[in-house]
């Protein structure tokens, strides 16, 4: 507990300090949505129909882009290999830096989904955007970070990650974005989102492990 | 299975398999393609271009297949630590995804007559351009490290997880069609139906099985120069150490 308590602390001071992706990555997901209207055109019936689907495609081009930094760093400046001599588990480390990545990369977008919501002029509740951006934005980092792992050190390591994870974001992006299609049109989005849950349940205890697996692989 | 780690057992075993597999290819294609090109009857609602079926559906088959066995190999070199699941996927990889372009595109040729169009963001089209990304995913990875062994563990990792996400992508691809079209056109991609004519299944079944044979000699000439290229590596290795 303490160990991922002090993993925890130590990403988040370390984002601070180093100037906040907190409010940086926000501010890129704003970006991204405005590009929209600006490319689709501001007819509020052309982004009330697309809306739903674009605010989610946003979410996951914003958790895209931190996500190369989450192990290099201390891969590089020696901090892995420091926690493997020290024979603490290497599961907490991990689950740490989940948990500090998503309070920077992913808690963001989750609150500012009711604002843009309200932006693009869909009438989808706050609670609504809460139950599907919440389990979203916890997959894209739990996935997200199985692929940093995965390319971790590697040649051109950015066009590979990318490479790897769009396709393993596809059902994410599927299921959220009928989620808030059926809430937007007011129906029952019982279905997918309880499917976005059902796979957060299936991910959150498993890709930690298989990240423990990468790391080692990484760094022998 | 663990007496084939020993490269000369395996190279015993390949050469024979390879023999058997060329000749099955050639007959199996040759008579395959008579039989789809020439002998078999047109459809009565697609006419000629129903034979566009006889490439796509093996390839589709085998995109699927190969991929499935690359899982499996996944699994061997991971709990096993099998030496030869990790060059069997860097092996069957490109092959893979050299089956699932032609199904991509034999299938574009044949929407264009038959639907009027060459793309339909359809489950199953959507579905087998992800699992192409899979595969150029697969092989970027086992290229991106300077040490080969960390390259094969990784891809190995990466064919696993995507062996999970492929039946989700499917079905779910499947699921966000039927809230947004009208059924119609899965029904219109279902190609391979069991009511299919004796005349047309049997070049069919021909054509999967020369796809087969094909690719297990590809796959074989592709693991073999896999096993040289790795021997080189360590000789040089050795000549720069010492």
């Amino acid at each position: 507990m303490k160990q991922l308590t002090a993993v925890l602390m130590q990403d988040l001071r370390i984002d601070i300090r180093h100037g906040g992706q907190i409010v940086i990555l926000p501010a890129f997901f704003l970006l991204i949505v405005l590009l929209y209207p600006l490319g689709l055109g501001a007819d509020v019936k052309t982004l009330q129909t697309s809306g739903p689907g674009l605010l989610i495609i946003a979410a996951l081009l914003a958790s895209l882009l931190p996500l190369e930094k989450l192990y290099t760093d201390d891969l590089k400046d020696g901090t892995m290999d420091l926690l493997l001599l020290s024979q603490q588990p290497l599961s907490l480390y991990v689950t740490g830096k989940i948990m500090a990545h998503w309070i920077i990369a992913g808690a963001p977008l989750v609150i500012m989904s009711p604002v843009l919501a309200q932006m693009m002029g869909l009438g989808i509740s706050w609670h609504a955007l809460m139950l599907v951006f919440t389990p979203a934005t916890l997959l894209f980092v739990l996935i997200g970070q199985i692929a940093a792992a995965l390319s971790l050190n590697a040649q051109r390591g950015s066009v590979l990650l990318a490479l790897l994870v769009i396709p393993l974001y596809i059902p994410i992006l599927i299921f959220g974005a009928g989620a808030l299609d059926l809430f937007q049109s007011g129906m029952s989005a019982k279905g997918p989102a309880l499917f976005l849950w059902a796979m957060l349940a299936f991910a959150l205890p498993l890709t930690p492990l298989v990240t423990v697996k990468l790391l080692k692989m990484q760094i022998d | 299975m663990f007496g084939y780690a020993n490269p000369k057992r395996y190279q015993q075993l390949s050469r024979i398999i390879l023999a058997l597999a060329l000749v099955f290819a050639v007959i199996f294609l040759g008579e395959g393609l008579y039989l789809a090109l020439i002998a078999s009857p047109p459809d009565y609602q697609q006419s000629e271009t129903v034979r566009i079926m006889y490439i796509h559906v093996p390839a589709a088959w085998l995109s699927m297949f190969i991929y499935a066995s690359m899982a499996v190999a996944a699994l061997t070199l991971i709990i096993w630590k099998h030496t030869l699941a990790g060059f069997y996927i860097r092996a069957a990889a490109p092959i893979g995804a050299a089956f699932t372009a032609i199904c991509l595109i034999t299938g574009s040729l044949w929407g264009q007559p038959t639907w009027g169009t060459w793309w339909v963001w359809d489950a199953r089209l959507t579905s087998v351009l992800i699992l192409f990304f899979l595969y150029l995913g697969v092989m970027a990875l086992g290229n991106a490290y300077d040490n080969p062994d960390k390259s094969q563990q990784a891809s190995a990792w990466l064919v696993l997880i995507g062996s999970i996400n492929l039946p989700i992508i499917k079905f779910s691809v499947e699921w966000w069609n039927t809230l947004h079209q009208p059924a119609s056109l899965t029904s219109l991609s279902r190609m391979a139906n069991p009511g299919i004519h004796p005349d047309m299944l049997v070049p069919l079944l021909v054509m999967a099985g020369g796809f087969l044979c094909l690719f297990v000699v590809l796959a074989i000439l592709r693991l073999n120069n896999e096993i040289l290229s790795r021997k080189i590596h360590v000789m040089r290795l050795r000549t720069i150490h010492g």
